[in-house]
């Protein structure tokens, strides 16, 4: 039997963040950014729909002159990430 | 990357590769407080040791608290470059070692202040031998062969230093120990620090320059 995917995880630049943001205790914009290479203004559309699901917290200060947004994934976050692959190994299981 | 759906496989393909690619960072950038601490003691010591030779009493030397002010100063000082790399759980493991390692200096420098009453250089190696199990454990957990070497050199530096100073207190009463012995023991723990501490951190320092020079050799 096939578990249901979360539908906010099963795309591919907000399950890039979160696979990110799971083996690390914060990370900034400029590095999600790295790493997914996403553009700026989509990165910052999937984080906010992250954030309004409570999946990761954001935090916005400024670093010197220059504006640092840092994430972190939530408990609730940290929760869905693992659910989120227990469905998928009912699927590469089979 | 788009906000696309995945199959299962793609999925499982990007959550490894995102994982895999945060997990990078090890050892880099750990050279600078390694360098701060290991060059403040070397420098600390050979001032006590001139002091010495130019005839200061050493039971009451107050010098050695310079180590833990100048440190902090140039830590200050010298901050780390700010940059856009993550705080993994590996640099929280390590910043809470090095923060029991020298919570734990502080009632040996506190005994310090006691020395004019019973002078016990065995002080030395107590702290030799936390900066070389803080050193030893740091190279463990970042899988730095650089620091688990230099920790473990730092704790037979140790032995030595509890050797001489076994010898020392065992000395038959006609040689009683001089200062020319005890003064032996601030080089013997100097000699530490720069193994320890001060050649690799030149050592990571030379590496991290290196590897940011040639980005693509991680690949």
């Amino acid at each position: 039997m096939f578990k249901e995917l979360n539908p906010l995880l099963h795309s591919e630049l907000r399950l890039a963040v979160m696979s990110v943001l799971i083996g690390v205790e914060s990370a900034d914009f400029v590095f999600l950014r790295q790493q997914t290479g996403a553009t700026a203004g989509n990165l910052s559309v999937q984080l906010d729909k992250l954030a309004k699901a409570g999946y990761i917290d954001i935090e916005k200060s400024f670093r010197g002159r220059m504006p640092c947004t840092v994430c972190r994934i939530t408990d609730a976050g940290r929760d869905a990430f693992e659910e989120y692959v227990e469905a998928l190994q009912t699927y590469i299981k089979r | 990357m788009e906000e696309r759906k995945l199959d299962a496989q793609e999925s499982l393909e990007l959550i490894t590769r995102m994982i895999r690619n945060t997990r990078q960072r090890l050892e880099r950038h750990s050279g600078r407080p390694f360098l701060i601490w290991g060059y403040t003691t070397v420098a600390v010591s050979l001032l006590n040791y001139s002091l010495n030779i130019a005839g200061a009493d050493p039971a009451w030397s107050l010098s050695w608290f310079l180590i833990p002010v100048l440190g902090i100063l140039l830590m200050r000082l010298f901050p780390e470059k700010k940059s856009s790399e993550p705080r993994t759980e590996i640099d929280r493991i390590v910043s809470a070692l090095w923060l029991v390692c020298s919570l734990s200096l502080i009632p040996i420098f506190s005994l310090c202040l006691f020395h004019g009453w019973n002078y016990r250089p065995s002080l030395f190696a107590l702290i030799t031998l936390v900066m070389s199990i803080g050193t030893a454990a740091t190279g463990l957990i970042v899988r730095s062969k650089i620091y688990t070497a230099a920790g473990f050199l730092g704790m037979a530096g140790t032995a030595a230093i509890a050797i001489w100073d076994f010898y020392l207190k065992h000395l038959p009463a006609p040689q009683r120990i001089d200062c020319y012995m005890l003064n032996n023991e601030i080089l013997i723990f100097a000699a530490i620090f720069v193994v320890m501490m001060v050649i690799p951190g030149h050592i990571i320092n030379y590496r991290t320059r290196h590897e940011k020079q040639t980005p693509c050799s991680r690949n």
